[in-house]
């Protein structure tokens, strides 16, 4: 018989959920490291990888499939009485949700999507320097809550046409990543419910007009990219741009504040500071790579599978902290828990690996190089209050960064 | 009030898994009463509108068994 899974690895020395590890991450995933390549994670019963070697190749295996994460929506809606059916409607159409034909559809049409834009746009910087222009003249500003946490809703926003002055109805999907947490609140899994039918329906809206002036963009990309047989090509469209709204903006955010906050704290003996904020511009994936903002990313055993030496038995979990790896000084060397020029090794895994990886990614390459080549040419920042952590725990995000300008 | 709350979980506890309160004993885990993360949820939210205070889903998952779930609560709570 074999043995229970906890006591096929060691187990995990810290707690993802905690405040305490919010507050010292870097401490923390160096702590997991060393305990070992696979430690036993309790509180999401499953193996997490530790190093970055092991975390790409199993992200690669076909024999693990994604994790059903949105399976408490399906149950509790019957314990409770609730009807949540929009909500995993919703849910339904995220292309990591799903394996095979499907995956593929939902996957190339997200990437048609975002196709017009992944190679840069003149609204992309538009927007940055408009929204970093308003912050300067102040002389100071909270580049978490300012600028960096709603960058990419308003970027997408301007792409999609949505004006300014309609914007704020669907403003809450881009902070809702809290919905891919286990531990979601009920509360806030009832928020949601009760109004991802409205911001689906404004997108609709939206999309249907592009469509009708035959528009060159996302809606347009989407819809004619959805296969022929797709129920409600309308709808699926609209649900996909609330997808990436909502999956991309806390994302981008984070990848802006970690690294920001690095880069203005941490210095060489010297006392300097590891990157100048003028060369700032050349470190937009390292940056990335840094933050990787979205954690801990869950696959399921389809068969039973030997993973960095231990049985891992067919319907057993593993888990991949991308930030854990993507701070493995094995591989990034000995600045891989700072920002820093690393030659040759871009973004790391932060969107993930294999079949899954991220559809977004070259888009959010572009936002976020376009935001640091933007904050490169700012006066000297320095920060000027206490840092504040956002609540999530999949999609890490800071919430408050306040910094002053020279 | 400690108790109360103490007792109030097991009691949700026991409702959800279907078995008697006094077969919830300090070994019981979520797992052992045939539980998961979605009851979790809900035990969460029935402290919560118990006490009018926050609570973290996630107590539940970290501690393995359901009497230190319950106590961590009451610690906090107490704090």
């Amino acid at each position: 018989m074999t043995r229970p899974p906890k006591s096929r690895a060691p187990p995990c020395p810290v707690d993802f959920l905690t405040a305490d590890f919010t507050r010292d991450r870097i401490a923390g995933y160096r702590a997991i490291r060393q305990a070992g390549p696979l430690v036993w994670y309790r509180p999401a019963r499953g193996f997490l990888v530790t190093g970055y070697r092991d975390t790409t190749s199993a992200l690669r295996d076909q024999r693990l499939a994604e994790f059903d994460i949105f399976f408490d929506w399906r149950k509790l809606g019957p314990k409770l009485g609730r009807d949540y059916s929009q909500a995993l409607e919703f849910f339904s159409y995220m292309p990591f949700r799903h394996e095979g034909q499907r995956h593929a559809q939902l996957r190339r049409a997200m990437a048609t999507g975002v196709a017009p834009y992944v190679g840069g746009h003149p609204a992309i910087r538009a927007r940055i320097d408009r929204t970093l222009a308003g912050v300067v003249d102040d002389g100071g500003c909270d580049l978490a809550n300012q600028f960096a946490n709603f960058l990419f809703f308003d970027v997408m926003c301007d792409l999609l046409a949505i004006g300014e002055d309609e914007r704020g109805f669907i403003k809450p999907i881009a902070t809702m990543s809290r919905l891919l947490e286990s531990t979601l609140p009920l509360s806030h899994r009832n928020r949601f419910a009760d109004h991802i039918g409205g911001y689906v329906g404004f997108l609709r809206e939206h999309a249907a007009r592009a469509l009708q002036r035959q528009e060159p963009g996302f809606f347009t990309g989407v819809h004619n990219a959805l296969p022929a047989d797709e129920p409600d090509k309308l709808k699926a469209t609209a649900i996909l741009a609330t997808i990436i709204l909502m999956m991309g903006n806390d994302a981008i955010g984070g990848c802006i504040s970690f690294p920001v906050d690095n880069l203005l704290s941490e210095t060489d003996r010297q006392g300097r500071p590891l990157v100048a904020q003028p060369s700032w511009a050349e470190i937009s994936d390292d940056a990335i790579r840094f933050a990787s903002p979205v954690d801990l990313l869950t696959r399921v055993a389809t068969e039973d599978v030997e993973i960095v030496g231990c049985l891992v038995e067919k319907g057993e979990t593993l888990i991949f902290s991308l930030i854990c790896a993507n701070h493995d000084p094995a591989e990034f060397g000995e600045w891989a828990d700072s920002v820093t020029v690393k030659p040759n090794k871009e973004t790391g895994i932060p969107f993930g690996a294999g079949s899954h990886l991220c559809v977004g990614n070259r888009l959010a390459r572009v936002v976020v190089k376009e935001a640091y080549e933007a904050l490169a040419r700012l006066p000297q920042m320095r920060i000027s209050g206490d840092l504040v952590y956002g609540e999530g725990r999949v999609v890490r995000t800071i919430a408050s960064l306040p910094v002053e300008f020279n | 009030m400690s108790e109360e709350i103490r007792a109030k979980i097991l009691q949700r506890a026991a409702d959800l898994a279907g078995v008697d309160v006094a077969e919830i004993n300090g070994e019981s885990t979520l797992e052992s009463l045939g539980l998961d993360s979605s009851d979790a949820v809900i035990l969460a939210m029935e402290v919560e509108e118990e006490t009018g205070r926050e609570i973290d889903v996630g107590i539940f998952l970290r501690f393995e068994k359901l009497r230190e779930a319950a106590d961590e609560i009451i610690r906090l709570l107490a704090k």
